[in-house]
């Protein structure tokens, strides 16, 4: 009987390892509110456009 | 009994591992100033759902380094985190955007910019008074210090982040280092202001050799970003951010073969300088630029905003 409670516990204590591995609890409280990306909303195309003036360090 | 007591405390020290864990991150810098400068750009973080086919993409490209952290506290968990060196000089972070928790997390893919604060409370309720938004309140990451992830009033997200030990020195960006940051908003005079409330910083605006005007912010004497109307159709406001290199075109030949896309294809920047945008892999934006340090010669600083 005390063997098998032994065996279950081990069990659950193996488990919550795993559980621990595959959760990232402590990176997701930082970057898991990041909100949705500007780019996402461009789609997939092969390019926005020649004719398109960026910015870029000048000084 | 002994055995069981064993586990019991084993079970309370895991479920309350989650709830009291702490990302702990190494500093911005290998060699920390001692000091901060407010207003800095200090750290470039990258969210990607496509952690694998991004350090390919990177390391191709600019020769980018990836050093995962490993393991934390001796319980199996490894920590969501790379740390990204262009020839050995520590220049940003990795995040996968798959082990957030979130639904959709290719949705999350971008570059995140973490600009320095000195008193991260105070900024984050300027913020919040200035019409911001707070989505991670101020957070202790260990030696990196405390962070917080912020909207302005027209949604671009950034950091803000009180370092511990203080902000990487002020240098020339090197080849493969990031050169330069911009806010790509709807409203830049909007945005001006909304940038004045955070870090002391102040506006300014540059004239172009051809009498055009770049709009820019800067603390302690120095020029920390821009703020640009969004060129792009349909891209809602956010950061930018450019890195330096030497053979735009080479560079741009490479991006589709390696995943990526070209966004916005080589042009000039002033009589001297190239710039061009790209998408990595998981469709974070990202531009590049030349550098040679001349082109300030055509262009003057005019005045502030609070003219």
């Amino acid at each position: 009987m005390k063997h098998a409670v032994t065996q279950r516990l081990l069990k659950l204590f193996v488990f919550l390892l795993f559980l621990g591995h595959v959760t990232a609890c402590d990176d997701a409280r930082v970057y898991g509110s990041v909100g949705v990306s500007s780019y996402g909303g461009l789609g997939g195309g092969s390019r926005v456009g020649g004719s398109i003036s960026i910015g870029g360090r000048i000084r | 009994m002994r055995l069981i007591c064993v586990f019991a405390l084993a079970l309370v020290y895991l479920l309350q591992g989650c709830a009291s864990s702490q990302l702990r991150l190494p500093s911005v810098t290998d060699a920390p100033s001692g000091y901060r400068q407010a207003g800095k750009i200090i750290w470039h973080d990258l969210i990607t759902h496509t952690p694998a086919a991004s350090k390919r993409f990177y390391h191709k490209l600019f020769g980018w380094e990836f050093e995962d952290l490993g393991l934390d506290f001796g319980l199996g968990r490894t920590v969501n985190y790379t740390l990204i060196r262009n020839r050995g000089e520590l220049i940003g972070g990795m995040v996968d955007a798959n082990l957030l928790g979130r639904p959709n997390p290719e949705q999350l893919s971008q570059w995140l910019v973490a600009m320095s604060v000195d008193d991260i409370a105070s900024e984050v309720s300027a913020a919040l008074s200035n019409g911001g938004k707070v989505l991670t309140p101020p957070t202790d990451v260990a030696e990196r210090g405390t962070i917080a992830l912020i909207e302005d009033d027209q949604g671009a997200m950034l950091a803000l982040l009180q370092t511990r030990d203080g902000d990487p020195i002020d240098t020339e960006a090197r080849t493969g280092s990031f050169l330069w940051d911009e806010v790509w908003t709807e409203d830049v005079e909007r945005a001006a202001v909304f940038y004045t409330g955070l870090a002391n910083l102040e506006a300014g605006i540059f004239v172009m050799a051809n009498g055009s005007g770049y709009r820019h912010m800067s603390s302690a004497g120095a020029a920390r970003f821009g703020i640009l109307a969004t060129p792009i159709e349909g891209l809602s406001p956010t950061w930018t951010s450019y890195v330096r290199v030497e053979q735009p075109a080479a560079i741009l030949a490479q991006v589709t073969g390696l995943g990526g896309r070209v966004l916005v294809p080589l042009q000039d920047r002033g009589e001297v300088e190239r710039v061009a945008l790209l998408a990595g892999p998981s469709g974070a934006g990202l531009a590049i630029q030349t550098w040679s340090g001349q082109i300030d010669i055509a262009s003057r600083q005019l005045r502030g905003a609070r003219d």
